[in-house]
């Protein structure tokens, strides 16, 4: 019955609308109730077990035992996911979820599809840490009710709720390296139905990073604000939500302007298309080369439900959202503007009947794009012959689907789940997307599950890649790109011991991805050019975890984590190790909470193993870069004491002060064909300290 | 190597800190009335008790529908606590 009314709301999507007269989620754990069932994962990551998919959820406690500034440094404490940056310029940040790009994992908030094409580079700093209650995690093929996209797996962020307790919290947060946030939320109801929630966000980051003094900027000043306001509805039978969400973010890198001088011409400098910002006091703005990226984001979404027979878990709900997005990027002399218009809706109806339980609906998304673009390498040397006219185009793809999701659960031991969609693309004609589950728990310390699914992604490459402009590779985009589809399959097993008083979970986990068709960027084959092509050589991945929990004493815990990637792809002369990813990791991390948790006290080691990198160029007797990168490791730790109405934390991030030596190559001649930013494997930034503050006031 | 040092020095301090539980501890049991639907009522009494004066340990029982509060003695009085018990909405006998 309790894995029912998980896999019901789970999968649903409509969490967010459980009847009025239930407990709603804590801030503090992830709670589901649904009339007398209730489902707790009290702090930490957590695998759900009654759910026939392979899901973790992070909780707001283990998104607080670290800084967690944002949704890209939430997975700190999470051996699942790697998060690192894509280049030593921009401050890019990716995920990596099975060893495998994060552009594989769909990302959504509170189940609905997010941070999609251009908003996909830099979307893991668009959600700040404080306004998320959870994140959940699902490995392998997915639902196939969020559409086709998914690969490797999901992410979905659950925001803070407006429904729960009325609230305001107030967080402050300053790092050694000038970083300052604010974030400010708060949340209202209006009697017994209706509720509203006000989130804003503000960062600045003014001096940028150097780390090697080669006067190039390793990592981006930013300043970003974000605002967001929602208003829910509910009572017995009916639930409606909407909000908006909207952001503006600068990011400008690049050369410092000491280094001018040397790069000044011989016969004056020319001056360069666009307009620069100066970077550092003005010295030659013409004749340094930069990065600005300016982001403008627009979120609206809008929920409706009616709940026919909450008996039975009857439902029918529509989602509407629609994004827009403006962004207006130049590296150096390359300038690439894109703007994207998304609309996705999704009806769904659900219900349950004894231990059968169905879900059917219709989808549609429409993506427009609006590109201004010049991805040709040109440099200020040149005479005023060079082609820097941007080519412009618009394109649009639509996709109209719909699917069916079976689940059949006879007994809390075993959970089947079958599922297949149809959608009919404007580009790529029509697709079929097959997915299934299945959960067995033979023992009430055992829990065996399994997963195998179709993912399918259309190809955006000017969207997902512009960050590798911060080089002067020449990029060379195949006309014709199909769109990717990989198969994904996954076992797994979960195992809870009792020793004494004391518990001891042990998880081991292997997936497989089979890509048939890939969208590949070669940075392997030319040092100099990024060649941008659909592939269907072998492509495939590889992935093994072995994890491990313990109550070392009481309020101590201690999760050792291992993983192993076997990611190979084929350029055209067999199989090879995928470069800049690292074989293996290793992860420790511990976490004290005494006095009933009024001290935190929380250290997380990790050691990303060493892997390949792509082919370097000759420069006189050397090579521009090591063939390979070795093993290094990196240590996160924080204490926090926690007061009735406010709470301190301290820590440092990164405190083996690892960071990879020279991550700008050429950084001393941006304009010349040698300059590459994007060849980085592991940490740009040193040590980092930083102390934060957190204010909450909830009404009695 | 400071830094490890440092970590285990910590780690060590504090793991001895809470095995060693001090003896001059009292424990004391309450009946809760009204009834404590779920981990919501929980996580009410134990967030906001765990900030009362010498307050080692609390235990919420929803089956029994207890609350069990261990403290320092001289710090903290089964009065007081029903005071605060009271101001968060629930009614606290003291079970013998």
């Amino acid at each position: 019955m309790i894995m029912r009314k998980i896999i019901i709301l789970s999968i649903a999507g409509l969490t967010t609308f459980a009847p009025a007269a239930v407990c709603v989620e804590e801030p503090d754990d992830t709670t589901r109730t649904l009339q007398t069932v209730t489902v707790k994962a009290r702090g930490g990551v957590r695998k759900l077990k009654g759910s026939a998919m392979a899901t973790e959820v992070i909780s707001s406690s283990e998104l607080r035992r670290a800084a967690c500034c944002n949704l890209g440094e939430s997975f700190t404490t999470n051996p699942s996911v790697d998060v690192s940056y894509s280049d030593a310029a921009t401050g890019a940040r990716q995920i990596k979820l099975l060893g495998l790009s994060g552009s594989y994992v769909q990302m959504l908030t509170e189940n609905i599809p997010n941070f999609r094409g251009v908003a996909s580079p830099f979307g893991l700093g668009y959600v700040a840490g404080p306004w998320m209650q959870s994140i959940q995690v699902s490995k392998g093929a997915s639902s196939v009710k969020n559409g086709y996209e998914s690969v490797t797996g999901q992410i979905n962020i659950e925001m803070l709720k407006p429904q729960s307790e009325e609230q305001v919290n107030l967080n402050a947060f300053v790092g050694s390296m000038g970083k300052i946030e604010l974030n400010a939320d708060g949340n209202i109801h209006l009697g017994d139905k209706w509720s509203g929630g006000l989130l804003g966000h503000f960062e600045n980051s003014p001096y940028g990073h150097d780390g090697n003094k080669d006067g190039f900027a390793d990592m981006p000043k930013v300043r970003q604000i974000a605002l967001m306001n929602r208003w829910i509805y509910r009572s017995e039978k009916r639930a409606f939500q909407i909000g908006v969400k909207c952001l503006a973010e600068k990011r400008r890198s690049g050369q410092h302007g000491k280094h001018a001088e040397s790069q000044k011409p011989a016969g004056g400098s020319a001056a360069l298309p666009f307009a620069h910002d100066d970077f550092h006091d003005g010295v030659h703005p013409d004749r340094l080369y930069k990065i600005n990226i300016d982001t403008k984001r627009l979120e609206v979404f809008t929920k409706n439900a009616y709940f026919f027979d909450p008996e039975n878990d009857g439902n029918i709900a529509l989602i509407i959202s629609g994004n827009y997005h403006d962004m207006n990027s130049l590296y150096g002399m390359r300038q690439c503007d894109i703007r994207q218009a998304e609309l996705y809706g999704s009806l769904i109806l659900e219900k349950k009947f004894d231990v059968h339980a169905l879900s059917a609906g219709l989808s549609g998304n429409f993506d427009g794009f609006w590109r201004k673009y010049n991805l040709k390498w040109a440099s200020p040397d040149f005479d005023s012959t060079q082609d820097t006219t941007p080519n412009r185009n618009l394109t649009h793809e639509g996709v109209g689907g719909t699917y069916a999701q079976y689940t059949f659960s006879p007994s809390e031991q075993l959970v089947l789940m079958g599922g297949v969609r149809y959608d009919y693309n404007s580009l790529y004609g029509s697709l079929v997307t097959p997915r299934f589950h299945a959960r067995w728990n033979p023992r009430k310390w055992l829990s065996l599950h399994g997963s195998a699914g179709i993912g399918r992604r259309s190809p955006h490459p000017v969207e997902e890649f512009h960050n590798l402009l911060a080089s002067s590779r020449e990029f060379v985009i195949s006309d014709r790109l199909d769109m990717e589809k990989a198969w994904n399959f996954g076992i797994g097993a979960n195992l809870d011991f009792k020793i004494g008083e004391r518990n001891l979970q042990f998880s081991a986990e292997y997936y497989y991805t089979d890509f048939s068709n890939q969208l590949v960027a070669d940075l392997d084959t030319d040092p100099h050019q990024v060649r941008i092509y659909s592939s269907r050589l072998p492509s495939r991945s590889h992935s093994l975890q072995l994890e491990a929990t313990v109550d070392i004493i009481p309020y101590m815990t201690l999760t050792a984590a291992w993983r192993y990637n076997d990611v190979k792809v084929d350029y055209g002369k067999g199989l090879v190790l995928k470069p800049l990813t690292s074989r293996t990791k290793s992860l420790l991390s511990w976490g004290y909470k005494p006095m009933m948790g009024l001290w935190s006290f929380d250290a997380t080691c990790s050691l990303s193993g060493g892997g390949n990198m792509p082919t370097p160029y000759k420069v006189g007797d050397g090579l521009s870069w090591n063939r390979t990168f070795k093993a290094y490791a990196t240590l996160n730790a924080q204490i926090t004491r926690t007061f009735r109405h406010f709470s301190v934390y301290i820590g440092g991030e990164n405190l083996t002060n690892y960071r990879q030596k020279n991550p700008v190559i050429n950084s001393y001649a941006p304009w010349s064909r040698d300059f590459d930013a994007t060849m980085v494997y592991g940490p740009l930034e040193g040590a980092m300290a930083y102390i934060g503050f957190r204010y909450y006031f909830v009404k009695d | 190597m400071k830094l490890r040092l440092l970590f285990s020095g910590i780690i060590l301090s504090l793991a001895g800190a809470a095995v060693n539980a001090a003896p001059a501890d009292t424990t004391v049991c309450f009946s809760i009335t009204p009834k404590m639907q779920c981990q919501k009522c929980e996580k009410k009494i134990v967030s906001n008790l765990r900030f009362e004066k010498g307050i080692k340990d609390i235990k919420v029982d929803l089956n029994e529908q207890t609350v069990s509060v261990r403290y320092a003695k001289g710090k903290q009085s089964p009065e007081n606590l029903t005071k605060a018990l009271n101001k968060l909405g629930y009614t606290a006998t003291e079970k013998k």
